[in-house]
């Protein structure tokens, strides 16, 4: 009898071992996490709220689509520190119920920079941060977290942190950033836009999307369609058609599973519409 | 002559596929249905002809609905306006099995438990009004003229967010519009993006 009770506290500690990932109701385990391992005063850290999802549940973009909400921190820093805000990756697309979402499944990082304070001693630092986040299923839990990152302070060049070095390098990749070498314009035609991305160089694109950076700009189901010709790429992308007024801008994240350039897959375009 | 219809239905195929899914616009004509409400009774939107209403898509276990319910805010901007005469109609689209599905008793119970001052509790639970309008989001509102065009649509208010505490700095958009409709001018915002959980249709 006693033998068989020990077999199942030992069975319940795996199982409490296995289930901690994902003990907070949301789905959603938030850590606060650095690229290096310690800080030097007067240098940029790059810091990024990591949030790992849940299988079947997932998290948003900055524009979330059609329902849901992208998460956000708020840091509470030390005095002398600043903060960029949050870079979000391109996201993905999901097609849920009439709508469609923009967002991550299984893990995202979103990151920023943390501007250290060149007066900064040696010794401990710690810094805290507020997450807030919506994970969705079928159904929304709003999930939230206080959070804290401490590193320590040294007057030397910081190592990255090989546990994470990897991760920030790969989201590096997915952050929309612009790109010399390419040119955009758009134009409206009816209840279309048409953007035009123009290289230099010859064209190689794979899995072409592209994703409004705001919400009420475009229309979010409707897949754009892309034509090649030269060196030049053409996106139709439809506007969003319960918006009153002409949109006047295009701001959105052209995302090409061939890179761009580099490693870059994703192109930040914000162009004014003729 | 083959080749003709082949190429033919090829691009009526692309023509259904690249066909607007059909959406509402502002100062369109608000489509009329029939629904039930908490009692059973039919409610007919052309019935109220000549008033201004609401409509409100809910679900009651959203938490974007919650924020509104359980800080009062939702309730309290139904009394004000059905204070003034407006017609307010709650609807409920989540299919049978689904989160937020409501019998007529839950939608009593609900408006009853929620001290809601809404019209009615309309049950649309095949989903079909709630496509008709295009409805993406719970909360998501709509406000019909008394000639019966769609005058506003969108977001109850500017942040979106689950935090009740974020309500006092927010900017509604439906009292606004609402204020706007009944002084006899033209609404400043008639169309927002909204913000919530999807519909469970």
């Amino acid at each position: 009898m006693m033998r068989y009770r020990i077999h199942i506290s030992l069975f319940l500690v795996y199982f409490a071992m296995l289930a901690p990932a994902f003990a907070s109701p949301s789905h959603v385990k938030a850590t606060l996490i650095a690229e290096q391992k310690t800080m030097e005063p007067g240098k940029n850290l790059q810091a990024g709220l990591l949030l790992e999802i849940e299988k079947g549940w997932h998290v948003y973009w900055i524009n979330p689509g059609d329902s849901g909400l992208a998460p956000s921190l708020e840091w509470q820093l030390p005095a002398g520190f600043r903060s960029d805000p949050l870079a979000f990756p391109y996201p993905e697309r999901f097609h849920i119920e009439n709508s469609v979402n923009y967002g991550y499944e299984k893990e995202v990082l979103l990151t920023t920079t943390i501007y250290v304070p060149t007066s900064l001693l040696e010794g401990q630092t710690k810094l805290k941060a507020r997450a807030q986040w919506l994970s969705c299923r079928d159904v929304c839990i709003p999930g939230e977290a206080e959070l804290t990152l401490e590193l320590p302070v040294k007057n030397k060049t910081a190592k990255l942190d090989s546990k994470w070095k990897k991760k920030f390098r790969l989201t590096g990749e997915r952050i929309p950033r612009r790109i010399p070498g390419w040119i955009s314009f758009a134009k409206a035609k009816g209840n279309l836009v048409i953007l035009t991305l123009v290289s230099q160089q010859q064209i190689q694109m794979k899995n072409l999307d592209f994703f409004a950076l705001e919400e009420g700009v475009l229309d979010h189901a409707y897949k754009p369609d892309i034509t090649f010709s030269g060196n030049q790429i053409e996106i139709k992308l439809r506007v969003d058609s319960k918006r009153t007024d002409p949109l006047k801008n295009l701001r959105g994240v052209a995302v090409s599973q061939k890179p761009w350039v580099g490693n870059s897959k994703s192109l930040l375009i914000d162009t004014i519409i003729q | 002559m083959k080749k003709t219809s082949i190429i033919l239905s090829a691009l009526f195929l692309l023509f259904i596929t690249a066909s607007p899914a059909f959406s509402l616009l502002t100062g369109e004509q608000a489509p009329d249905f029939t629904l039930s409400d908490q009692h059973g009774k039919p409610v007919k939107l052309s019935s109220y002809a000549k008033k201004f209403v609401v409509l409100e898509w809910l679900n009651r276990d959203c938490p974007f609905v919650k924020k509104h319910y359980d800080s009062g805010n939702m309730q309290g901007l139904q009394k004000e306006f059905t204070d003034k005469g407006v017609i307010w109609l709650s609807i409920s689209s989540s299919a049978k099995g689904r989160q937020g599905f409501m019998t007529k008793e839950d939608a009593a119970h609900f408006l009853e438990s929620k001290k809601s001052a809404a019209t009615a509790l309309l049950l649309d639970s095949d989903g079909k009004t709630g496509k008709l309008y295009d409805a993406k989001t719970t909360p998501h509102l709509y406000i019909v003229n008394p000639k019966g065009s769609l005058v506003y649509q969108g977001a109850i208010d500017d942040k979106a967010s689950v935090h009740s505490a974020d309500i006092q700095s927010s900017k509604n958009y439906v009292r606004t519009a609402l204020e706007e409709a009944l002084a006899g001018k033209s609404i400043t915002t008639p169309s927002t993006a909204s913000y919530g959980c999807s519909i469970k249709y």
